[in-house]
Formats: structure tokens, sequence, C-alpha cells
């Protein structure tokens, strides 16, 4: 059976596709596994990280905002509605699927490939300065939320279903928005994946599979001082510095991101 | 203790204590092992039961409720390292929090 990394990355403001080559080589060097980036026909993909390099023609953007370290509030292009097609494009049997700035810093994601899951992902986030409570449903009254950042998957009919069910729910965004009770203008695939493994999981949440451990998160407003090559990240907030050590981590503060791959 | 040794004590206290829950959070996650389709967590009472069972043959549940075939030794010694790994590597890294003892070090 093959298996790989697969990674979403279209540049927009921000270099998505920096991030994602040095998310492939991290996941490479403690994971052992080949990398697929999927990107558009524009955008310049390294030699020599990527097994593959698959273009497709994704001009759906929307504007995504989020809040900088020092409180400004930065809004940028974000093409995130191709990934409903990660099932259909991933050329692996099994594969771990990763946001183009999700850091892989230890192997504790590898276990995954010798089970037999079926499709696992994060349903729970900790916030690593410590300073925003955990998220847990995709509305106050609304079903509980689960990550789309790091989806693990196999070639199957449950694997399949569950995307197809997330290609339904962007298709009719509106309608699920409703009949979910949350609020958001712009297609989560966060919120899709949630509404899929819900219901295909036979309307409820205890016949999921979860990944070790919690998606581990630099929220946007997390100021990141600096990373070393041994795996150490230093971190801020206010006045406050931290580190944090050989720790798979979500970086949401997309200014950050060149500190990683410079 | 003036206000500002105060403040700055529960400064340090706070850097500690949110660098060794995170660093509980990361062992957390390597505690994991996978043995034959199953997933399960490498914790002293599965490493003690599986130490004291006799027949090396063993039907197991798993972290995701499924039983699971299980080779005794097997599972044991894969279940030993992961253990060892994570609480060598958590002992280093603890160790060395201690060695922060003002809020302005990393």
């Amino acid at each position: 059976m093959s298996e790989g990394i697969l990674i979403f990355a279209i540049n927009s403001d921000i270099d998505y596709v920096a991030a994602a080559t040095f998310a492939a080589k991290q996941a490479k060097q403690w994971l052992g596994l080949p990398a697929t980036i999927i990107t558009d026909e524009t955008c310049l993909v390294p030699d020599g990280v990527f097994e593959n390099v698959i273009r497709i023609n994704d001009t759906t953007s929307t504007d995504r905002q989020f809040r900088t370290p020092n409180g400004t509030i930065v809004t940028t292009k974000w093409f995130n509605e191709s990934r409903t097609r990660a099932y259909e494009l991933s050329p692996y049997d099994k594969t771990l699927l990763i946001d183009a700035d999700y850091f892989i810093y230890n192997d504790s994601l590898k276990c995954m490939f010798d089970t037999d899951t079926e499709l696992a992902c994060f349903d729970e986030i900790n916030d690593i300065a410590g300073m925003t409570p955990n998220r847990n449903r995709i509305s106050d009254i609304s079903i509980p939320m689960f990550w789309a950042t790091v989806v693990y998957f196999k070639k199957c009919e449950f694997s399949e279903a569950v995307f197809s069910f997330m290609n339904v729910i962007k298709n009719n965004w509106e309608y699920y928005s409703i009949l979910y009770h949350f609020m958001n203008h712009n297609f989560r695939n966060d919120y899709a994946l949630s509404i899929a493994l819900q219901a295909l999981s036979g309307y409820s949440t205890k016949n999921f599979c979860r990944l070790p451990g919690r998606l581990q998160t630099f929220f946007s407003q997390i100021g990141i001082k600096s990373v070393s090559k041994n795996g150490e990240i230093v971190y801020f907030t206010g006045d406050q510095i931290n580190k944090v050590i050989n720790t798979n981590i979500h970086c949401m503060n997309k200014l950050a991101l060149p500190l990683f791959y410079a | 203790m003036d206000i500002e040794n105060l403040s700055e004590l529960a400064t340090l206290k706070f850097k500690h204590a949110t660098f060794r829950k995170n660093l509980k959070e990361r062992i957390e996650a390597q505690l994991s092992v996978a043995h034959n389709g199953g997933l399960f967590k490498a914790t002293p009472e599965l490493i003690s039961f599986l130490s004291c069972w006799d027949n090396d043959e063993i039907y197991l549940e798993d972290s995701y409720l499924n039983p699971i075939k299980c080779e005794r030794t097997v599972l044991l010694i894969k279940l030993k390292e992961a253990y060892q790994f994570a609480m060598n590597a958590w002992h280093v890294d603890f160790e060395n929090s201690k060695k922060i003892r003002k809020a302005t070090d990393v």
C-alpha cells in the first residue's frame, strides 16, 4: 500500500508554497514518507522536495482576516475550497493530509499508517500559549468541532463518503450554515468536516477516530521569535516569552511563517 | 517581596506551567503504538497487565474501542519502547525547564 503526505498550497499575499515545502521537509524527516503538493498553474514549486506536483485550477478565494501579535487586523486571500477534493487527488492508498502551515517535529503521527483506521483527525485543540479557552463546537449550540488541519485517511468507502459530503456541504454552504447554526460567510473545511463526520458516523461523535494527542496551535496573535533547527520554537505574547520543543504545531500567525522556512 | 517581584514570580509560574503543559501534550501523543491494525497507548497499567498475562495470544480493546488480536510479547516490547522513549524525553525537557529562573529566560 502506498503511503504519503498531501499538502494543498496556493499562494496569495502569503507564500504558502514555501511553507508547504518546509512542512513537507519536516514530514519527510520525521515520518519518512513521500510528499505531494497540490497547487495551481502559476505557483513555482522547488525541485527535489515533492515526489508529485499536481496542478489544479482553483480560482475561488475568500477574504480571511486574522489578528497579528501587535493587534492589527490583516486581510489576505485564501484559496481553501479545493481541499474537499483531497480524496480524489491523493495518489496514495494511505494519506496524511496536512495544512501548509502544519509543521511536524516528531513521529507521533507515524503510527496511524499501521492501523486499520479509515479516517482520523483531531477533535481537540490546544492553544500553546495557554491564553485561549478550547473551542470544541462549531457554534455554541451546534455539533462538536473536528479540525481539518491534519486528516489521516485511507482509500475506502467511508473516506470517500466524507470528502464527497464535504463537497456537497461546500456547494450548499448557506443552507448548512443555517441548519447547523453557525455564522460564517467564508467556507471552512473544519466545519464541513465536522458536519460530514458527525452525520456519516451515525449522527454520533462517539464512532470517531481521533489522532493521537491534540492539535497544538499557535493562534494568529501569538508572535514567533525564533525557530531553530533542533525543534525549539520561541514564542511571545505581549511581554511574555516561552518555548516549545519537538512539538508538531499549527502556526496560524501567517506573518510568522517565513521564520520557519527562511 | 514588593509588587514587582510578585508580578515577576506570577509570570514565571505561568511560564513554567504553560511549558510543562505543552510538554505533557507532546508526550501524550508520543505514547501511541500501532499493533495488528489497532492503536494502543503505552500506559503503566497496560504494560503491567501484559507482563502478568500468561498466554502469548490476547484480545485487547484499543484506543478506538475495537477488540484487537495481539501477540502479547510483541506488543509488550513496542509499548515498553514507546513508554521509555516518551518518558525519557519528558524527563530531559522537564529538568531543563527548572533552569528557567527568571520570567525573561527562555
